[in-house]
């Protein structure tokens, strides 16, 4: 096998200038998600944002799949929107086929694999995946832009991602607590601190404001709510 | 059966100018159950006749959801009604997937009926051998459409397909006005479960086993009733006395007039398969 | 757009894979990736910002005239508001011919649909998903189209108000500006749309709108003092050609907008007169 020959030419050590189309772009939002017993909240911002630019202040980053199980996805807009798009028509596809509505884990496991199809010009998004499972029980599926994913019991994403995440820790999981018996929670105090922690999430992260949009999924279907946070 | 130099192929006209292969076509249309479809203001509705093609086989499908918003029930060929379905499922989801609003009935008919169409001027094809009963609700209300295996397709107020449906088109053309009008679903139902019974074999009782019923309209997506509330619409109807003067099936059930030997070009009055003019 | 198989031609011609003498009969030159296929990768003719509202029963957005080769004001009167059909106007910033080229495939949808003759005309909604959908495939090509697309109508569902920009990211609100305007109009309109409990009239957008491209034209070294305004309602409707038009207008007086190009001509002489006079001392 030949050696590609190294040309030589002044044109290979010309600075070519670097490129000035990226194909991605940061537009910020958070997502946090918990799973009870029998059921699943998850909650979004509404702030769509570039930079020190604010494009809307009414964009949720939310999507229904189902009855039963709601997307959450932030990070590269244009892909958040063509993902979700992909795995709609994908949900109504397998109904049409199976004569039945996807269930929490298939959707979870397909979102995976919808992602990792794209493993070499991945979708830049952060998504986190929740709902109730087949036995009625809360799930929240999270996962990296190229697929991996993890079931756990409550998971926050997004710019404000690592800040809220050792606040769930603490208070959910009671991480860190000494002389914690009680480590279960309700779905009230569930939504009580899914609107605590993203108070906080405003006032640290520039990307996570507005409002927040929180959809709790229970076996009688999705609630909604809505929360005001600040605008600055 | 009823062979003739002219019909070897679809794509050879006979002298009368009729294409005996897609008229052939369209007599697979007639060996399926009967379906009826039926329209008011509001709602679209398709019912249908399920067979059990033996002791231990279940009903037959006859209903076929293809969006949120549109469904088909079909008479014939049930193999050709799965690929041209499955071709319906992708032109919606790839409408709604570049548009984001669902497609409108209209559109997705030409497409369909272009696509048949296709099959009926190539000589290595052969024409679908099922009909379609569509039924669909769009920006411009609900709809009926009807696609005959020539391709050839009509927008209807009401329409029925299949086996002994004459009978039924028979109690549509009567009741025409009524269904129109008719102000609720349940009247809409009604019309439509006698209509069909009107084309039931003589031997068989419509039960919530062998017929199925779907709705859609303004505000209610696509669906495909349960038994349960089958029976209940059912009950309603079952309870009235079978209309009498119910002719075994009609005129359409009796085997295609033999294509004449051409010539002569004196024939009897065929069943025209396609519009000629 | 460049033809593939015509390119190709003038690459074999030109090309190394011409006989190589110094390649064995098994050897396989690698060539680099060719460089016939070039891609956007800066706008050529640029135009400036568009602004648009929401207001009670309609939508109204606006966009100068002028063209831009870097900040060269070389075209003064391109009108890139372009009506859809009855319900939808849209327009760019960004590239002038990218502009052009979407609204040549615009336009020859309408027409297709107008074949159809089903009585179903292409609303605000779907286009702005089509757009999406177009700007996306084409940055995932890496070939974007170089705008930020602004799609304003009006039909049964009320007014629309979206945008798309070069990688497919779109949205929807009430107040949306492109370019400079995202910066300097956004907050002025959503301060107007609050104001107005998000109710305004149709007088009270025109003249938000009006002052935004009043203030771009003071900060904004890109962009005219006049514009073109389109305005959606149930009144459009009516098949009356370029209803939804509003006269270009100007910020200024005759007197000022003439005192101001007078004195932009009277630096370009000076700067040619300093130009000049320098070569004679070198």
């Amino acid at each position: 096998m030949a050696m590609p020959r190294s040309y030589g030419g002044l044109s290979d050590y010309r600075t070519v200038p670097a490129p000035s189309f990226s194909p991605y772009s940061e537009n910020g939002g958070s997502v946090v998600a918990v799973a009870g017993d029998d059921f699943a909240i998850i909650a979004s911002d509404t702030r769509l944002s570039t930079g020190f630019q604010i494009y809307t202040r009414n964009q949720s980053k939310l999507f229904k799949l189902s009855d039963k199980t709601i997307l959450g996805s932030t990070g590269c807009w244009c892909d958040v929107l063509s993902l979700t798009r992909l795995v709609q028509t994908r949900i109504k596809m397998y109904q049409y086929d199976h004569n039945k509505v996807m269930s929490t884990p298939a959707v979870a496991q397909m979102l995976s694999v919808l992602l990792y199809y794209k493993r070499f010009f991945p979708y830049y998004v952060a998504n986190i995946l929740a709902g109730i499972d087949d036995n009625g029980k809360g799930v929240v599926y999270s996962y990296d832009p190229i697929g991996h994913h993890e079931s756990s019991k409550f998971r926050a994403g997004g710019t404000a991602g690592a800040l809220l995440q050792p606040l769930l820790d603490n208070q959910l999981g009671m991480l860190n607590q000494e002389n914690v018996q009680d480590k279960t929670y309700t779905l009230e105090k569930a939504h009580a601190i899914v609107k605590d922690v993203f108070i906080s999430a405003a006032e640290r992260d520039i990307f996570t404001g507005d409002r927040i949009s929180i959809n709790i999924i229970t076996k009688d279907g999705i609630r909604e709510d809505s929360f005001e946070l600040r605008k600055d | 059966m009823f062979r003739n130099q002219y019909d070897s192929d679809v794509t050879v006209w006979s002298p009368q100018g009729r294409l005996h292969q897609v008229e052939y076509a369209m007599e697979a249309v007639k060996l399926g159950a009967a379906t009826v479809g039926v329209k008011n203001k509001q709602y679209a509705v398709l019912v249908a006749l399920k067979r059990a093609s033996s002791e231990l086989s279940a009903h037959q499908k006859k209903i076929i959801p293809l969006d949120n918003h549109i469904g088909m029930s079909i008479s014939g060929l049930t193999a050709d009604a799965r690929i041209l379905s499955r071709q319906m499922r992708s032109e919606c989801l790839s409408y709604s997937y570049s548009y984001g609003t669902e497609i409108p009935i209209i559109r997705l008919m030409n497409k369909i009926s272009n696509m048949m169409q296709s099959s009926t001027q190539r000589y290595d094809r052969r024409p679908y051998g099922v009909g379609l009963l569509v039924a669909g609700f769009d920006a411009d209300g609900p709809h009926i459409f009807q696609i005959c295996p020539s391709a050839n397709l009509y927008e209807c107020r009401s329409m029925a397909i299949g086996a002994r449906s004459q009978s039924a088109r028979t109690y549509l053309e009567k009741h025409l006005a009524d269904i129109g009008n008719s102000g609720t679903l349940t009247d809409l139902l009604k019309h439509a479960l006698r209509a069909l019974r009107d084309s039931s074999p003589n031997d068989t009782e419509l039960s919530s086993k062998n017929v199925a019923i779907a709705v859609v309209g303004k505000d209610t997506p696509l669906k495909e009733l349960s038994e349960a509330d089958t029976q209940t619409y059912l009950d309603m109807i079952l309870s009235e006395e079978r209309r009498s003067g119910d002719t075994a099936g009609g005129s359409d059930d009796a085997p295609p007039p033999p294509p004449p030997s051409d010539p002569p070009a004196q024939d009897p009055t065929p069943v025209v398969a396609m519009e000629t003019q | 757009m460049l033809n593939i198989s015509d390119a190709m031609t003038s690459f074999e011609r030109n090309s190394i894979r011409s006989n190589d003498s110094t390649l064995e009969d098994h050897q396989v030159k690698i060539i680099k990736a060719p460089d016939f296929l070039t891609r956007t990768l800066y706008p050529m003719t640029t135009t400036a910002s568009v602004v648009g509202i929401k207001f009670n029963n309609g939508v109204a957005i606006a966009a100068d005239v002028g063209g831009y080769y870097g900040s060269l004001n070389r075209f003064k009167s391109l009108d890139r508001l372009y009506k859809v059909n009855n319900n939808i106007v849209m327009t760019t910033t960004g590239d002038y011919a990218d502009f052009q080229y979407m609204r040549e495939l615009i336009q020859q949808k309408v027409i297709s649909e107008e074949i159809l003759d089903d009585s179903f005309s292409l609303k605000a909604f779907s286009l702005h998903t089509w757009l999406t959908r177009l700007m996306y495939n084409r940055r995932s090509k890496f070939d974007p189209l170089w705008n930020n697309v602004i799609v304003a109508g009006y039909d049964n569902n009320g007014p629309f108000l979206g945008i798309v920009d070069k990688l497919g990211m779109s949205y929807e609100d009430s107040c949306v500006a492109t370019g400079m305007g995202g910066y300097l109009a956004t907050p002025l309109l959503r301060d107007v749309f609050e104001r107005g409990k998000g109710n305004l009239t149709k007088q009270e957008a025109h003249a938000a709108l009006q002052k935004c491209m009043e203030i771009l034209y003071y900060r904004d070294t890109q962009s005219l003092p006049k514009v073109n305004i389109y305005d959606f309602g149930p009144w459009s409707f009516t098949n009356c050609f370029n209803k939804n038009k509003i006269e270009p207008f100007r910020f200024l007086s005759d007197e000022l907008y003439l005192y101001y190009s007078a004195k932009q001509f009277l630096l370009a002489l000076l700067y040619l007169f300093n130009f000049f006079f320098r070569q004679a001392v070198d």
